[in-house]
C-alpha cells in the first residue's frame, strides 16, 4: 500500500524540480526583456546616461543572458540566492521578515478558512432551503462575485472608518514583535477569508447534498446509525475528498494572489516585495520570490493529493 | 492698515512662542524607494530618503520657503574680479552629531566626493562642468578656496541645490550617517520606516522642538490619506489632488498647499516633422486650453503655464505675455506650414507622474477640435524613461521637478545635454544664458535671462501648460510647517514644528 504513494511523492519531486527550472527560466528572460534595468532604476528616472553604463558594468547586467542565468543557477546549487541589486544585501535578507508576514497572513487566512468553510458548508446543505440556508449563502454568492480589493476596502470602510476599531493601514513596525501588533492582521485575514471562504462553502454545500442524497447514507440511516455518528463517520470523509482539491485551489490562490491584499492594507509581504522587484528590475529578488510561490503551489498541490490518496482506499490500489 | 496687520502678526508670534510645547515624536507618511533605498543624501532615490537628508543634514547654502537662496552653513561668500577664484566662509560652532567640529576640510571631502565618478553623486553632472577635485582647497578651518575652470557666477546658488548635503571628513559608508541638522540617526527598517531624534547640539538654539520623527513608508496616495484619517501617521507627503476635497472637509486635518516649478510637461522633437518648423510649434502651443488643463488634471490645484519653465524663479520672465487659447490663430499656423489636411502625430506618454496621462488625453481632444490627430502611445511608468520610444516618438510628455533657471537650462536646454528632451539647440540662446551665468550684477542677469526666455517662448519646444501645487496634509495639531516652493511638507525641515 505504501508503494503508489512513495512512488507518487518521488515523481512529483522531480517534476516540481523541473517545473522550478522552467519557472525560473521564464521569469528570468521575461523581466529581461523589460525596457531599462536595474542600474537605470537605482539611478532614477531623469539619470545621466554615463552613470547609468558605469552601473550597468558593476552590477554585471552587461554580461551575456545566458551567462548571468547560469551564475544564478549555480548560485542556487550552492544555497546562494544572489544579493539584491541596488543594496548588495543577500536576498534572503531582504525578503526573510517580508515572506515571514505573508506566511503568518496566508496560515492565518488557511487555518480559519478550512474549519469555517466545512461547518458552514454543511449546515447550509443540513438546513437546505431554511432562513440559516440563506444566511449563509447569500453573503457567500455576494463575496464570490467580488473582486478582493473591493472585499477589502468595504471592510476597511466598515471596521476602520465607521467603528474606527482597527486601523486602515497595515503599518507593521519591525522593531516590535508580531504578535503584539495583532491587530494588523485582522483586516488582511477577513480579506483574504472573503474571497476564498465563499467558494469553498459553496462547495462543500453542493458535495454535502450530494452525499446526504447517496444510497448508502440511505442504507445507513436505515440502520439506526445516530446522526452525528453518521456525519462524522460516513458523510465527512466523502465531503472531504473533493472538497480538498477546492481548498488547494484556493490555498495555492492565496500563495501568489495575496499581492491585492498586501496593495489594499500597504502590508509590507513578498507580493509587494516582487511588484517592487520588477519595477526596480531587481532580478535576483524577482527570482528567489517567484521560486518561494512555485514552491508553495507545488506542495500544496502535492498535500492535496496525498490526503486524497489517504483518505480513499480506491484510488490506492 | 499694513502697519496694524504688521502689528497683529507680531502679537501673534509673541503668543505662539508661549505656546510652544517640546516634545512628542512627528510620525509621518510617504513613498518610500523600497529595496533601493539608502542613507547617502548625495545620490538621491526617493522621497523618504530625501526627506530624512533633510533632517539629519545642511547645506552651504540654501533656499527659503519663498524660493530666496540664503547661507546657511556657509556664511559669506567672495571672489574675484573675474568670477573663477572663490573663497567661502564657514560659519563657526557647529558640531556634527558625533560631537567632532564642522570645518572646512569637511566641505572640501564633500565637494571631492561629489567630483568623483566613482560615488555616482548627483551633483556631479552639475559641478564637473567647471570644477575639478584637486582645485578645492582649505584655507584655514573655517575658509574654503575654490578655483573653477572657468568663470561662473552663481557658485553659491549651485552650492544650494538638493543634492549638495555636506558630509563629515572620510565619510565612506552612510550606514550610520552623522550630520549637522536638527535631527540624527536612531534607526531604520530599510524602505519601510526610519527614525530619527532630537540633536540637542543644533546650532539654532532651542530647537527642534519634537523629540524625534519617525518616516513610514506607504506607497499608496490612498493608502496614506487612510492612514493620517485614523491617526496612524501625524502627516502625510505627496497627497493626491483628487483627495484634497477629503482633507479640506475634515476639521481634525490641515491641507497644506504651495506654489512650486513642479510641472508635468509636453516636448515636441525639432529634429523630427512636423515639429521641425517652428510654425508648427507654435499652432501646438495655441491649440491647448490652458484652463481646462488645469482645471482637470492637476484638479484645479495648480498655476497657468507660459510655455517656460521655472515659474518660482525669481528671475522668471513675468513680462512675456501669457499665451492664450486661440484655436484659430493655430489651424492659420498649420495651413501656413503647409499642412491643411489632417495631421496625425504619435504622442508617447504613460502614468509617469501626476497627471501626466489625463493630460495627454485631454490635449489629444482638444488637438482633435483643430483637426490634429494624436495617437497616443502609452505604457507602463517604469518603462517610460527607459523604453525605446522616449526621444524617439515626435511628440512625449515630461516631468520636471522644483528647478532654479540655471539649473533647469543646464539640464534640459543644453546643447547635448541628455535630458534636452526635444534635441532643442538655438546660438542666440546660449549666448544668453553664458552671459547670465557670469555676470555678478543682479539687473544684469536678470535682462540676460529675459531676452533667453523671450526666445524660449517664440521658438521653443515645450509646451508648459500648468504648474503643479505641492500638497500634503497633517492633524490640525501639528503646527509650525512653512509650505515651501522647494519640495513637499516644508521642503521636510522640521526644526520649527511642534505639537498643539
Amino acid at each position: 500500500m505504501r508503494n503508489p504513494l512513495l512512488k507518487l511523492i518521488v515523481t512529483r519531486i522531480l517534476l516540481a524540480i523541473g517545473t522550478l527550472l522552467i519557472v525560473s527560466a521564464v521569469v528570468f528572460w521575461a523581466t529581461n526583456f523589460l525596457p531599462g534595468n536595474a542600474a537605470r532604476a537605482a539611478l532614477g528616472a531623469h539619470a545621466d546616461p554615463t552613470a547609468v553604463k558605469a552601473l550597468t558594468q558593476e552590477f554585471g547586467l552587461d554580461r551575456p543572458l545566458v551567462q548571468q542565468y547560469g551564475s544564478w543557477i549555480a548560485g542556487v546549487l550552492r544555497g546562494d540566492f544572489g544579493r539584491s541589486i541596488p543594496s548588495g544585501i543577500p536576498v534572503w535578507e531582504t525578503i526573510g521578515s517580508k515572506a515571514t508576514n505573508t506566511l503568518v497572513l496566508t496560515l492565518a487566512a488557511l487555518s480559519l478558512m478550512i474549519p469555517l468553510s466545512l461547518v458552514l458548508g454543511i449546515v447550509a446543505a443540513l438546513r437546505k432551503d431554511s432562513f440559516v440556508d440563506h444566511l449563509i449563502s447569500i453573503p457567500t454568492l455576494i463575496a464570490v462575485a467580488l473582486p478582493e480589493f473591493v472585499i477589502g476596502t468595504i471592510l476597511t470602510v466598515v471596521f476602520a472608518v465607521w467603528l474606527a476599531l482597527l486601523p486602515p493601514v497595515s503599518l507593521l513596525d519591525p522593531s516590535r514583535p508580531m504578535w503584539k501588533q495583532a491587530n494588523v492582521f485582522v483586516l488582511p485575514v477577513l480579506t483574504l477569508l472573503g474571497t476564498t471562504l465563499a467558494q469553498v462553502i459553496r462547495m462543500v454545500r453542493a458535495v454535502t447534498l450530494d452525499v446526504l442524497n447517496a444510497e448508502f447514507i440511505y442504507m445507513v440511516r436505515l440502520k439506526g446509525i445516530r446522526p452525528s455518528r453518521i456525519l462524522l463517520r460516513h458523510v465527512l470523509p466523502n465531503v472531504l475528498s473533493p472538497t480538498i482539491q477546492t481548498i488547494a485551489l484556493n490555498a495555492a490562490w492565496l500563495a501568489g494572489g495575496v499581492v491585492v491584499t498586501e496593495a489594499v492594507f500597504q502590508m509590507p509581504g513578498i507580493g509587494s516585495a516582487l511588484a517592487d522587484a520588477v519595477v526596480n528590475r531587481d532580478i535576483p529578488t524577482v527570482l528567489a520570490i517567484s521560486m518561494i510561490i512555485t514552491t508553495a503551489y507545488i506542495l500544496i498541490n502535492l498535500t492535496s493529493e496525498v490526503l486524497i490518496l489517504l483518505l480513499n482506499p480506491k484510488l490506492r490500489v | 492698515m499694513g502697519a496694524a496687520c504688521v502689528a497683529l502678526s507680531m502679537a501673534e508670534k509673541a503668543a505662539f512662542a508661549q505656546e510652544i510645547r517640546r516634545g512628542g515624536t512627528l510620525r509621518i507618511g510617504l513613498g518610500s524607494a523600497g529595496a533601493k533605498s539608502s542613507l547617502n543624501p548625495l545620490v538621491s532615490t526617493g522621497d523618504m530618503d530625501f526627506a530624512v537628508s533633510q533632517a539629519i543634514y545642511d547645506r552651504l547654502t540654501d533656499f527659503d520657503a519663498k524660493g530666496q537662496l540664503y547661507n546657511n552653513l556657509a556664511e559669506e561668500f567672495s571672489h574675484n574680479h573675474t568670477g573663477d577664484v572663490w573663497k567661502i566662509k564657514l560659519r563657526s560652532g557647529i558640531v556634527w552629531h558625533d560631537g567632532s567640529p564642522f570645518n572646512a576640510d569637511d566641505v572640501v571631502y564633500t565637494l571631492q566626493y561629489a567630483l568623483n565618478p566613482d560615488t555616482k553623486a548627483d551633483a556631479y553632472s552639475s559641478l564637473q562642468p567647471f570644477l575639478r577635485a584637486d582645485e578645492v582647497k582649505a584655507l584655514d578651518p573655517t575658509t574654503v578656496a575654490i578655483t573653477l575652470t572657468r568663470p561662473y557666477a552663481l557658485l553659491p546658488e549651485i552650492l544650494g541645490s538638493k543634492v549638495m548635503s555636506i558630509i563629515k571628513n572620510g565619510t565612506t559608508s552612510f550606514d550610520l550617517p552623522v550630520g549637522t541638522g536638527p535631527f540624527k540617526f536612531n534607526s531604520w527598517e530599510r524602505g519601510q520606516r526610519v527614525s530619527l531624534v532630537r540633536s540637542d547640539s543644533f546650532r539654532q538654539a532651542g530647537k527642534p522642538y519634537l523629540d524625534g520623527v519617525e518616516y513610514i513608508a506607504i506607497n499608496d496616495a490612498t493608502a496614506r490619506m487612510n492612514a493620517l484619517s485614523a491617526g496612524q501617521v501625524d502627516a502625510i507627503a505627496q497627497l493626491d489632488a483628487s483627495l484634497a476635497g477629503i482633507i479640506s472637509a475634515n476639521p481634525a486635518l490641515k491641507l497644506l498647499q504651495s506654489k512650486s516649478s513642479a510641472t508635468t510637461d509636453q516636448y515636441m522633437m525639432v529634429n523630427k516633422k512636423p515639429f521641425d518648423d517652428v510654425r508648427v510649434r507654435q499652432a501646438f502651443r495655441l491649440m491647448i486650453d490652458r484652463k481646462q488643463l488645469v482645471g482637470n488634471a492637476l484638479s484645479g490645484y495648480g498655476a497657468i503655464g507660459n510655455d517656460l519653465h521655472c515659474i518660482t524663479d525669481p528671475d522668471y520672465a513675468t513680462s512675456l505675455p501669457q499665451r492664450e487659447y486661440d484655436p484659430d490663430q493655430a489651424k492659420a499656423l498649420l495651413r501656413k506650414a503647409g499642412y491643411d489636411n489632417e495631421l496625425s502625430v504619435q504622442f508617447y506618454a504613460a502614468d509617469a507622474a501626476p497627471g501626466m496621462l489625463s493630460s495627454a488625453t485631454l490635449i489629444a481632444n482638444q488637438a482633435k477640435k483643430i483637426g490634429v490627430k494624436l495617437e497616443l502611445v502609452v505604457v507602463p511608468p517604469d518603462s517610460y524613461y527607459a523604453g525605446p520610444n522616449f526621444k524617439n516618438t515626435p511628440i512625449a510628455c515630461s516631468d520636471w521637478g522644483q528647478h532654479t533657471l540655471e539649473s533647469q537650462f543646464t539640464q534640459g536646454y543644453a546643447r547635448n545635454a541628455y535630458w534636452n528632451e526635444p534635441d532643442w539647440t538655438n546660438d542666440a540662446f546660449d549666448e544668453w544664458v553664458s552671459k547670465a551665468r557670469t555676470t555678478f550684477k543682479d539687473e544684469e542677469r536678470r535682462s540676460y535671462y529675459a531676452e533667453a526666455q523671450k526666445i524660449l517662448w517664440n521658438e521653443g519646444a515645450y509646451i508648459i501648460w500648468g504648474f503643479r501645487d505641492l500638497l500634503d496634509a497633517t492633524s490640525s495639531k501639528v503646527q509650525g510647517i512653512e509650505p515651501s516652493t522647494q519640495r513637499n511638507l516644508g521642503y521636510y525641515r522640521f526644526e520649527s514644528v511642534y505639537f498643539a
